[in-house]
């Protein structure tokens, strides 16, 4: 049993970190960011590029977490932006830019999938008869050092109350003169640096591929209308929520419809609270 | 002005000839026989489609040096590739529209994606040799049209449970499968059938949802059943990740699989640790040509490292060959067009020379049942090498190991 929400809250903090950078994205500029698979795709590349190269691992994932930010803003400034007006056009749009994304890891780097070799890779911790390896415990680590980080800049600092103005009152907070355009940059910066962190922290439980966070994606997505578009923390009880449901479900039901489990878990809450766990009338970054 | 109209007008006749000519059989020239394949040569299998274009390259050529005779001509082979992407259902299918329709080729080869070419198939019948599905149930129950060039699965799994046995004196198995996906799951019947038939209990079975990147339910229970191995049923590129994961788990013991993974494919997937969690490794499945005992296939094995710098898979030697299949059904068809009486000969033909896989006749001929295979093999991984070696080779007949080639020393 503790095994099980072990490894539930694993695959919690994993879904979590996704979901944040997505229900920011959502909160702020109302995109239903497709395309985040694409940068964590890129990140995980650009990890692997640069270990490859001979790096120390820790270079290599800084790499590849500023890759993650800087596509997500380049995906904000190039696509999202022109859109802005036009909502309806946002999801094409989205699925548009993951397949460009994916396509462009496909063409430099092949469909087969590289491995992510970090210094904790044969670690083992042990606790009685509960055991955890060394790269899952970096995911939680690192999933919880970045959404407390989160937090204090959402809470904290004058760019991330602008952000949340944005999120409560798109007009309203342009009336006060906080510029949009830096804001909605802002946004997908902090969600491609969640991507990057996100590929640097599970690459190495599994592998680099094109396709690698497609599977992800779709749970985060889960996650994010679980918690309430909008709400990070929503996303973050969201995340742990559906990780354990999912192992519980695989541990004491099947491991083969260990997805499903998260999807019934949707169409519960989506019946029973559907403005999600911590649904609001106002949509809400913080 | 007459002059110039003149000398526009003959230009024009000139070159819509030449594009008349152009686009009638392939090629202009009559000696040379035009057949296709449709390979994975972009995209997620393009690890299967780019070694099978190499290969059937170097069959090509092979094939040219030797020649070979239909209806009294000498001839020459040439493929047109089509690459579907590892898209078989969209692009794979206007690929194949495209070869037998449009350029009229008599003979496809194919790798993946048997079910959606079945209803071009029913429109426009044409052999198609697929050079790499092993799949259970077989793809030959879904089209006459489809042949095989390597054995199916039910050739080698039982192999697995005879060597885990007496090499490695196992009781018991966990097996871990990819939930939808077709071979995975094809495996796992397998086992099901022929561990109990070894006397090894099959102690856990448990599954996974294909696309899905994290297995840690599906290894904590198969490995809380205590197992004195775990078996993997999925292809490669499912299979190491899961691998990768269960000795992250701390999982130390033998590991069973029939995913035919290459040391280039365990280095890359694996990483830097690929030496230790590929220890203690069984690999089921037809026999390699680096591997192999028949000093053809070894030599092809060379080439294709040389020309390639790559390790060559099983299916390059099955690649390889196909020219020569081909060609030996042409020549006994006695047409290079008529796709029904080359299929017909295809039935007929004896095992053609200047072939390296090692093919095992059934009663003098290639195919049997519309299946051409060769040996099946248990590889083991050396880390003292850092590489596969043969550790028995062997034949299955009606589901019993028969030839059993146990090798001594296998790592030395």
């Amino acid at each position: 049993m503790i095994q099980v929400l072990v490894n539930g809250v694993f695959l919690g903090c994993l879904f979590a970190v996704v979901a944040v950078g997505l229900t920011l994205v959502y909160g702020v500029m109302e995109v239903p960011n497709f395309a985040h698979a694409g940068v964590i795709v890129l990140a995980a590349y650009t990890t692997w590029s640069v270990s490859h190269a001979g790096a120390p691992f820790a270079v290599a994932a800084l790499a590849g977490i500023a890759c993650g930010g800087l596509v997500s803003v380049l995906t904000e400034v190039l696509a999202y932006r022109w859109i802005i007006t036009r909502p309806a056009a946002a999801p094409a749009v989205a699925l548009g830019l993951l397949l460009i994304l994916q396509n462009v890891a496909l063409r430099l780097y092949g469909g087969e999938g590289r491995s992510l070799d970090t210094p904790y890779d044969t670690v083992l911790l042990k606790a009685g008869s509960v055991s955890l390896p060394g790269v899952k415990a970096a995911l939680i680590v690192l999933a919880v050092l970045s959404l407390v980080a989160l937090h204090l800049l959402l809470s904290r600092t004058s760019l991330g109350r602008a952000m949340r103005a944005v999120a409560q009152d798109r007009e309203a907070a342009a009336m006060l003169g906080i510029p949009m355009r830096r804001q909605y940059s802002l946004a997908f910066l902090i969600a491609g640096l969640l991507g990057g962190v996100a590929a640097v922290a599970y690459g190495p439980t599994f592998q680099v591929s094109p396709y690698m966070a497609d599977d992800v994606l779709l749970s985060a997505f889960v996650v994010v209308v679980l918690g309430g578009l909008g709400s990070v923390w929503g996303a973050v009880a969201g995340g742990l929520v559906l990780g354990v449901v999912e192992g519980l479900g695989a541990a004491y039901v099947s491991a083969a419809y260990q997805s499903a489990f998260g999807f019934l878990i949707l169409v519960l809450i989506l019946v029973l609270r559907p403005g999600g766990l911590r649904s609001t009338n106002a949509r809400r970054v913080a | 002005m007459r002059s110039r109209t003149a000398a526009a007008l003959t230009a024009s006749a000139v070159l819509i000839s030449t594009a008349a000519c152009g686009s009638g059989g392939g090629s202009g020239d009559d000696t040379t026989v035009k057949i296709g394949a449709i390979l994975s040569m972009s995209g997620i299998y393009s690890t299967l489609g780019a070694p099978q274009k190499k290969a059937l390259q170097m069959g090509v050529e092979d094939l040219s040096k030797q020649g070979f005779t239909v209806a009294g001509k000498k001839r020459t082979m040439a493929i047109s590739y089509a690459d579907d992407k590892s898209d078989a259902a969209t692009t794979g299918v206007t690929q194949l529209r495209e070869l037998v329709q449009a350029k009229k080729l008599p003979v496809i080869a194919y790798g993946l994606g048997s079910d959606t070419y079945v209803p071009q198939l029913k429109r426009k019948p044409v052999a198609m040799l697929n050079l790499i599905d092993s799949v259970y149930p077989s793809i030959l129950r879904l089209s006459p049209h489809f042949w095989r060039v390597r054995g199916d699965s039910p050739t080698y799994v039982p192999g697995c449970f005879y060597y885990a046995k007496r090499q490695l004196g196992i009781k018991s198995v966990s097996v871990i499968t990819a939930k939808g996906e077709g071979y995975g799951e094809g495996l796992t019947q397998l086992v099901n059938k022929f561990a109990p038939a070894e006397g090894i209990k099959v102690a856990a079975s448990t599954q996974f949802p294909v696309g899905s990147t994290d297995y840690s339910n599906a290894i904590r229970t198969a490995v809380a059943a205590k197992p004195d191995a775990v078996y993997l049923s999925s292809v490669t590129a499912v299979i190491l990740p899961v691998l990768k994961q269960l000795r992250q788990s701390g999982y130390t013991g033998p590991v069973i699989h029939s995913a035919g993974i290459n040391p280039n494919q365990a280095k890359d997937i694996l990483g830097a640790q690929f030496n230790s969690i590929m220890k203690d490794n069984y690999d089921c499945a037809g026999t390699l040509p680096t591997t192999s005992d028949n000093p053809a296939a070894k030599s092809f094995a060379a080439a294709y490292q040389a020309r390639y710098n790559e390790y060559p898979q099983d299916l390059t030697m099955w690649a390889h060959d196909f020219p020569f299949i081909v060609a030996a059904a042409m020549a006994k068809a006695g047409t290079t067009t008529d796709s029904a009486k080359i299929e017909k000969a295809l039935a007929e033909i004896p095992i053609p020379s200047g072939t390296v896989s090692g093919w095992i006749a059934g009663d003098g001929k290639l195919f049997t049942e519309r299946m051409a295979r060769t040996a099946s093999e248990v590889t083991t991984w050396c880390s003292n090498k850092q590489t596969l070696a043969s550790a028995m080779t062997f034949d299955v007949n009606n589901g019993t190991v028969v030839q059993p080639n146990l090798k001594k020393d296998v790592c030395s």
